[in-house]
């Protein structure tokens, strides 16, 4: 049995192991739904059929492709850096409702979560512009 | 950008997934490519004009869409 694609199988066997160990956890407890089998279920098709991939020559090749493909890479590149966008977007239209809330309802549960949102927001801002520094230092 | 590849693809008797196991890119870059919806890389296209027997020039029709580009930018000012 080799492995042709280590990322695909490392993957599979982690979510494997979580479906094992979501099982063990709620024969334990004595707990079953249909939420929890059907979390089961997702983890065991997922992790098997990773693991499955990982393990043909011929299927492993092509995911090593898709990966490698320029056009897949520019898609992941735009998504996230859209998804970034978007989710600072987001958490600043968010963080100044919160002020505002906290403003005229003086509720101090609105603090915990301006303090959330300010950080999430800071963190993504700190890490764009830090990104964006390395980058043009690189190219 | 406007390129060549399908018609020296279907000159070759080719299909899409043939050409692209051949430059290492998937079928459905070379799809994307055909529509004009992506421009390959330089190396890309340099591969597919090896493919084909043809320069790069001629393949991504580079005077034609510079010809194009350069109508657009005197229609901007």
């Amino acid at each position: 049995m080799k492995i042709y694609h280590k990322r695909n199988f490392a993957e599979g066997a982690f979510l494997l192991v979580l479906g094992v160990l979501n099982l063990v956890m709620d024969l334990i407890r004595q707990d079953f739904s249909v939420k929890g089998a059907v979390l089961c279920a997702v983890l065991f098709l997922l992790g098997g059929s990773l693991l499955a991939r990982s393990l043909s020559k011929k299927v492993s090749r092509q995911d090593k492709i898709e990966a490698l493909d320029e056009r897949n890479q520019l898609i992941k590149l735009k998504s996230a850096s859209r998804a970034l966008s978007i989710s600072q977007t987001i958490s600043f239209v968010l963080l100044l409702g919160c002020m505002f809330a906290y403003a005229a309802t003086k509720n101090t549960d609105f603090i915990g979560i301006l303090i959330g949102l300010g950080l999430a927001w800071t963190i993504s801002v700190l890490t764009d512009i830090v990104a964006s520094i390395y980058y043009e230092s690189r190219n | 950008m406007k390129t060549k590849v399908k018609e020296l693809r279907t000159a070759a008797n080719m299909t899409q997934q043939q050409l692209a196991d051949l430059v290492h890119v998937s079928s459905r870059t070379i799809i994307s490519i055909e529509k004009e919806q992506y421009n390959p890389s330089l190396m890309l296209a340099y591969r597919m004009a090896q493919v084909f027997g043809v320069s790069v020039e001629e393949l991504c029709c580079l005077q034609e869409n510079k010809e194009r580009e350069d109508r657009e930018y005197e229609d901007l000012s």
